[in-house]
């Protein structure tokens, strides 16, 4: 990926203009994979990858009939893609996802789930999603069908901001749902206890998912612009606290940079791949990252 | 600076209201919408409980918006610069130059006077000098140099107008209430009695500390005037009629008939002169008929005293000869048969005294567009003709008559008569003034009134008997429900036709309505686009003045010409009797009036004065009013205030 070809991505604030889902994801991904100038069938493809000697339990349809007779050895061919990926997008609605201007951190994360089943279906992979604040709200199980993505986009399209949030309780509860191996990506802001979450997404990996992560933050979250003293008051709780500026300049982003470094620090330990994206930022970096984790789990 | 309401000043104590509320309010701070307050430590408290004010500048401009309000309410004002400002008080001297004052050293007596009061007065109080005649003009602003006012003095010169004290105590009031600081008053004049106002307690000025009156007056003489007017009839002769009047008092013990010669002068020619008695306090009338008149249409004829006295202006007098321009009227009739008879009692009515000149016309003649007066006899006056209406409405004036006796006229009994009992004393034509003895009224057409009719005179059968028509934007209708035959009623054989008929012509003739005598002093109310000449000859109003009608004082004696677009007016502006009778009152009377504001001052002072200074009007205004300043300054207050409040937007408007 470089630099050029990311500056080319449209912002935010422009995409929120484009009106559909769809048209969003098709210009993000489409955009992408053009300044790539690569195929986005990393590994999922019936490509020959390599051979390897068989080893007992081995499938003998990989075996490679023709290598046995000039060599008399037993090989086995590999591919890079043999079966289509489950795909599931856990998308959080909880109520400070509605934070920010112009673009909220639910708009921004909408166009990048959207961004990504375009693309998961680009790749013939199965498609599911699933909605959620403090507990799940719509959930499509994955799906190869050709209407997945209408129907994730349209789902995507009638989601509104709920309530509170609890995502260690909505993993824990997706966990008995979601059983077969797959992609699994998490998009929220992780208003959560970062070892809660790490044991969370431990659970899904150790059950065999690839579990990747995208914070989503909104830039005046990062840098609150409040000049004089004001009430804050939390969109989830209804509670309102009476801070500084001072405070906000200072104790503040730190307490936040240090959750965020602990988040990601968790999400490695757990094996996800983490990724943090702002509401001022083009989805360019995030749809990159992402198929370079695809392309990692793919080897 | 001073304050017209000062009680309005309690207001300031609501100054202490925008300061409390910027002082103790309860502030809450903004509310924003954030994510989670997980990261988030409330801020604590301030260390010190001592409240803070906050927004100063907008508590600044609040409290003095409203101090500005409070004065605004206050109405303040400030004396206009002079030297009153530094007086214990001002004294005010008034200085009497109406017409009498003329008469032998008046008038000097009156200007040492002036320079012994100033001399008099104390050192510390400020002078204003005014002169009085029929109104109080200002010579000076209030001033403490003596000089100016002598200067002023010297400038003054009397008039021919005629004073009432009356009016100069309710002037002087005036005055007074204006000035706010102690004022006194000092009247310098010759103290007639015949300038006693009818009501003799208005001889007052409530507002005045102290009133002294100076008479110039140390002898009573008496003083012969007179009065004349020519008149003719036939445009050859004319008949002068003169009152002469002695002043005096009539009880005098040493009294005694003076033989005064009264000569009649033409072209600077004695026609005419006899010697008459008067004795003093009395009046007599002497006449001159067939005084042969000048060729000269605009002849003036000079009636004065042989021997002039020590008050000449009044021993002679310049008069015109009413009656060379009469008032022309046609007569005309419409119908079928002739109505002579009643044609011969109108025109004898109308030419009896020469103001009017009938010219009859030929039935059914219609009546030429430069004819202004008209008596049209109709067959039935229910019905006005159409000609005639026209006439009406270019401007005319017509008096309809009835030519045709009522049908049953012949058979009605001589004893049945009507008489009239229902007189309209309001209309203009002055029916009161007439008496309507004896006028019987046998046989009257039935007549039925129009909305547009006013009854003038009513009979007691019920029918209206002479009544005007409202003509809008036109000239007069009126309308007489007699035949003037002599048989239906004795109208036209009472003496009373021959007074109605002149009072309609007169009437008729209003719209040119110009005096033909006023009193000096008085205002003469001049037409549009007429021109006024002064006894000399001068023309009075500008070019600009004659667009509107204007009313003009007349200063001086003499005869003034109105000058119309097709007519010309003499008026005669004649002194005063009030002003030629010398006779002044005593001393012990002149103290009885200065002891009234005495007895005043000790009862109370400013009882009522309000009520009696409203309506003069002096020209002396010193007071200098700040609403100008003040009020464009709290409008601007307000509009910074309000920039400023709505760009802190978290500032409520009550300063919570």
């Amino acid at each position: 990926m470089n630099a050029v070809a990311a500056s080319r991505f449209l912002k935010p604030e422009l995409l929120a203009r484009l009106g559909t889902l769809e048209l969003v994801a098709r210009t993000v991904v489409d955009g992408v994979l053009n300044g790539l100038h690569r195929s986005p069938d990393f590994g999922f493809s019936q490509e020959f990858a390599e051979y390897r000697a068989y080893n007992e339990g081995d499938d003998l349809r990989f075996v490679d009939w023709n290598v046995y007779a000039r060599a008399d050895r037993m090989y086995v061919k590999r591919f890079r893609g043999e079966t289509n990926t489950s795909v599931t997008l856990l998308l959080d609605i909880s109520a400070s996802m509605g934070f920010g201007e112009p673009v909220s951190k639910l708009d921004q994360a909408r166009f990048l789930v959207a961004s990504l089943a375009y693309l998961t279906r680009r790749q013939h992979d199965a498609l599911g999603v699933a909605l959620f604040d403090d507990e799940v709200r719509h959930f499509a199980q994955p799906s190869a069908r050709p209407d997945s993505l209408t129907k994730v986009l349209g789902l995507l399209e009638n989601s509104h901001v709920g309530t509170g949030t609890d995502v260690v309780d909505v993993l824990a509860s997706l966990r008995a749902t979601i059983t077969k191996r797959g992609l699994l990506v998490l998009v929220s802001d992780l208003y959560t206890d970062p070892d809660k979450l790490l044991s969370a997404l431990q659970s899904f990996v150790h059950a065999g998912q690839d579990v990747a992560v995208f914070h989503i933050l909104a830039d005046q979250e990062l840098q609150p612009d409040v000049k004089k003293i004001s009430a804050l008051k939390s969109l989830e709780s209804g509670n309102s606290v009476i801070v500084d500026p001072e405070f906000l300049r200072g104790e503040y982003q730190a307490r936040l940079q240090s959750h965020c470094e602990q988040l990601e620090n968790n999400c490695v330990k757990a094996g996800a791949d983490y990724m943090r994206l702002t509401t001022g930022e083009s989805l360019d970096n995030a749809i990159v990252s992402y198929l370079q984790f695809r392309e990692r789990q793919a080897r | 600076m001073s304050l017209l309401f000062p009680l309005y000043l309690l207001g300031l104590l609501g100054l202490a209201l925008p300061w409390l509320l910027h002082r103790f309010s309860h502030h809450e701070p903004p509310e924003q919408a954030f994510p989670t307050t997980r990261f988030l430590d409330p801020t604590k408290p301030p260390a010190t409980s001592k409240r803070k004010l906050r927004h100063w500048p907008l508590l600044l401009l609040r409290i003095l918006f409203l101090a500005l309000l409070c004065l605004l309410f206050a109405q303040p004002w400030l004396k206009a610069d002079n030297d009153a400002a530094n007086a214990d008080a001002v004294q005010l001297i008034i200085v009497d130059n109406s017409f009498s004052m003329r008469a032998g050293d008046r008038w000097q007596n009156a200007r040492n006077e002036v320079e012994r009061t100033l001399q008099s007065l104390p050192d510390n109080d400020a002078v204003q000098l005014f002169s009085f005649a029929s109104q109080l003009r200002a010579a000076t602003d209030i001033v403490n140099n003596d000089d100016e006012v002598n200067n002023a003095v010297s400038l003054i010169e009397p008039g021919y107008e005629t004073a009432d004290y009356g009016e100069l105590m309710r002037y002087l009031n005036k005055v007074a209430s204006d000035i706010d600081m102690p004022v006194s008053a000092t009247f310098i004049t010759d103290a007639q009695r015949t300038n006693l106002p009818a009501q003799m307690n208005t001889l007052l000025a409530n507002r005045l500390k102290q009133f002294t009156v100076v008479s110039v007056d140390s002898t009573t003489p008496v003083n012969y005037s007179l009065r004349a007017e020519a008149r003719t009839s036939d445009a050859v002769n004319a008949r002068v009629s003169v009152r002469v009047a002695a002043s005096g008092n009539s009880d005098a013990a040493d009294a005694e008939a003076v033989s005064k010669t009264v000569q009649v002068i033409v072209r600077d020619r004695v026609v005419a002169s006899e010697a008459v008695e008067l004795m003093a306090g009395e009046s007599k009338t002497i006449q001159f008929d067939e005084i042969a008149l000048p060729i000269e249409s605009e002849a003036l004829f000079t009636v004065q005293f042989a021997q002039k006295d020590f008050l000449s202006d009044d021993d002679q007098i310049n008069i015109p000869v009413h009656g060379l321009s009469s008032i022309n009227v046609s007569m005309t009739q419409f119908g079928d048969s002739p109505v002579t008879q009643a044609q011969v009692f109108v025109k004898t009515a109308l030419e009896t005294n020469g103001d009017a000149r009938v010219e009859i016309l030929d039935i059914n003649t219609a009546l030429a567009p430069t004819v202004r007066h008209a008596v049209v006899f109709v067959d039935d006056i229910s019905s006005v003709p159409e000609k005639v209406e026209r006439f009406v409405l270019d401007g005319g004036n017509v008096l309809l008559l009835s030519g045709r006796a009522p049908e049953n006229a012949s058979t009605a009994p001589l004893s049945d008569s009507s008489s009239i009992i229902r007189i309209d004393q309001a209309h203009p034509l002055g029916l009161g003034d007439i008496d309507w003895f004896n006028t019987g009224f046998y046989s009257t057409a039935s007549y039925s009134l129009t909305g547009d009719d006013r009854e003038l005179l009513g009979l007691d059968s019920g029918q209206a008997l002479l009544l005007e028509r409202d003509v809008i934007l036109g000239g007069r209708l009126l309308i007489l429900n007699d035949a003037l035959d002599g048989f239906v009623s004795d109208l036209p054989l009472q003496p009373a036709f021959v007074l109605l008929m002149q009072q309609v012509i007169e009437y008729f003739d209003a719209s040119n309505a110009i005096p033909s005598e006023l009193e000096v002093g008085k205002s003469l109310r001049v037409p549009i686009n007429s021109q006024v000449l002064t006894p000399s000859g001068d023309p009075m109003l500008a070019l600009s003045e004659l667009s509107s009608a204007s009313d003009i004082r007349l200063t001086e004696p003499g005869v003034y010409t109105v000058l119309g677009a097709n007519s010309s007016n003499s008026v005669t502006a004649v002194l005063g009797f009030a002003e030629s009778d010398l006779f002044g009152l005593s001393r012990d009377e002149l103290d009885a009036w200065e002891a009234r504001h005495e007895l005043r001052q000790e009862s109370q002072l400013n009882e009522d004065a309000d009520q009696q200074v409203a309506a003069v009007s002096v020209e002396q205004d010193d007071k200098q009013t700040l609403w100008r300043w003040l009020l464009p300054a709290a409008c601007l207050f307000l509009l910074i205030e309000s920039l400023l409040a709505n760009r802190m937007l978290w500032v409520r408007r009550d300063g919570l």
